[in-house]
């Protein structure tokens, strides 16, 4: 007895990537798969030398034609992100070297206005606060360890996109620490629109210091049960790095 | 309708619960026992150094990880998991899952260098059983990156061997289903709550006491008297205000 190879719902086995390759709404055009995967490469979320599922799987998942699909790995290879191999065992690979992935977040947040930071950072607060309130009533032992393990990730972090991993991985454990299946559910998917924004807020050493220090007192409100401290702190961490975003967005994103 | 019970009926009920609850995953214990027999004959030292499972023991873990989870009803995800001390950022992990009524395999994204990073080694189904060195099972807990859902897993250690190699044999279990039929079981003994090892409650009869609340955050609610659950290293509580 054996189960098919799943190559199609290996892609798909993280939420992480179900948000990113949700099926296109309008009749998918090349461009748009074409930004949703080189999204998905530039954020690590397809790691290199992974390997996509076949044409006609992810043609399907996309809800597009395979013609669309190949118009848009053609840009992808033509950009040097994927290589494919043709003939048996062959297919298309995430290939090195990956984009920098500053100038991707720029292209990426670029197309935001002012009124989409302020959306995205009242989203996340929202999320952060209720689930560092709750996580304070319910989080075990190993949720607290796990949130000590993520502080000290952060506070140790060298470079904008080591501190933006440790931060999205932060609040997704603090999410789960609530125990809510919908609340972690909304931090996955906030981690994938804020990605961009975190890595060119974190390109400030002093922002990164300072937003670490408040995980770590978040963290302390959760292990000692104090859920209106929780929840100051999340909000405050928060708008921590939605001022400096929206300090970036006034400045052009001129990071240096 | 009936009328209110008296302690002595209710405590007769909880040592009813307590078997009603252990009874509950005594098939999926079962399951996970047949698994770490085939367990011990694999190819472990040589999974965990090049990450990969040899073909022949993939197919027996498979073999047996499908029973399981076509055999016991709770069951909705099984497989194994290993890491030694010689190769700690490596490790291996095969896992399936139910997908409406069939089973297909589930790969984890082990790639530290990803954002959908599944770091098992430091997961609570793969850490606790390590450090009790016996089956556990894990209360509910959002297994990001992994279901990304409310779970509860049931796990059972291979003994560490002579490789310094840690094997954990693990099935997920429907938390919801496993919490409803909790409930039900608690009801005559009501007020009661299922409690864990860390005094949260896994499911209780009182609605402001919700699946994963540490009881020290209601304060409305004090325990008249426990059951330990040693199987689990959990234990049922009388409830009285």
């Amino acid at each position: 007895m054996s189960t098919p190879p799943d190559r199609g719902l290996d892609l798909l086995s993280t939420l992480t990537r179900r948000v990113l390759f949700a099926p296109l709404a309008d009749p998918g055009r090349a461009e748009t798969v074409a930004e949703r995967l080189r999204t998905a490469i530039s954020l690590g979320i397809l790691a290199e030398n992974e390997q996509l599922p076949p044409e006609a799987d992810l043609a399907a998942q996309f809800n597009i034609s395979p013609v669309t699909l190949r118009e848009a790995l053609n840009e992808l290879r033509s950009a040097g992100l994927v290589t494919t191999r043709r003939g048996r065992g062959g297919g298309t690979v995430v290939s090195g070297p990956l984009p920098d992935q500053e100038n991707a977040s720029v292209e990426q947040v670029s197309a935001l206005s002012s009124v989409d930071l302020r959306d995205l950072a009242d989203w996340r607060r929202t999320i952060a606060t209720e689930s560092a309130r709750l996580a304070a009533r319910r989080a075990s032992e190993r949720d607290i360890a796990l949130l000590e393990r993520g502080v000290g990730n952060a506070e140790m972090s060298l470079s904008a996109v080591q501190a933006r991993r440790a931060d999205s991985r932060f609040f997704i454990e603090l999410a789960a620490a609530s125990q809510s299946a919908r609340l972690s559910r909304a931090a996955i998917r906030l981690q994938v629109d804020y990605a961009p924004i975190l890595t060119l807020v974190y390109t400030d050493k002093v922002t990164r210091r300072g937003a670490a220090a408040i995980l770590r007192t978040l963290t302390t409100a959760v292990r000692e049960g104090q859920v209106e401290h929780a929840g100051r702190a999340a909000a405050q961490a928060v708008d921590l790095v939605a001022a400096r975003a929206a300090m970036l967005h006034a400045q052009g994103w001129e990071t240096s | 309708m009936t009328t209110p019970s008296s302690r002595s009926d209710r405590l007769r009920a909880l040592d009813g619960a307590a078997s009603a609850i252990l009874a509950l995953t005594a098939p999926v214990f079962a399951h996970l026992r047949h698994m770490t027999e085939a367990a011990r004959t694999m190819r472990l030292a040589e999974a965990t150094a090049t990450g990969l499972l040899p073909a022949s023991d993939l197919a027996l873990l498979e073999r047996v990880s499908v029973e399981a989870i076509k055999g016991a009803e709770l069951i909705t995800g099984a497989g194994m998991a290993a890491i030694s001390a010689q190769h700690p950022d490596a490790g291996v992990m095969n896992w399936w899952i139910l997908r409406g009524s069939d089973v297909t395999s589930k790969r984890h994204i082990l790639n530290p260098h990803s954002d959908s990073y599944y770091d098992f080694s430091h997961s609570r189904w793969f850490q606790v059983p390590t450090d009790r060195g016996a089956p556990t099972l894990i209360a509910p807990y959002v297994d990001s990156w992994g279901t990304d859902d409310l779970t509860i897993t049931a796990a059972i250690p291979l003994s560490v061997d002579s490789f310094g190699i840690t094997t954990i044999l693990a099935a997920d279990l429907d938390a919801r289903a496993y919490v409803r039929a909790v409930e039900e079981i608690l009801r005559p003994a009501a007020p009661a709550a299922l409690v864990d090892s860390e005094n949260r409650a896994v499911a209780s009869t009182i609605p402001e006491m919700e699946t994963g609340v540490r009881l020290s955050t209601v304060q409305s609610w004090t325990v008249d008297h426990r059951v330990e659950l040693v199987e689990l290293g959990w234990s049922l509580a009388l409830m009285a205000t």
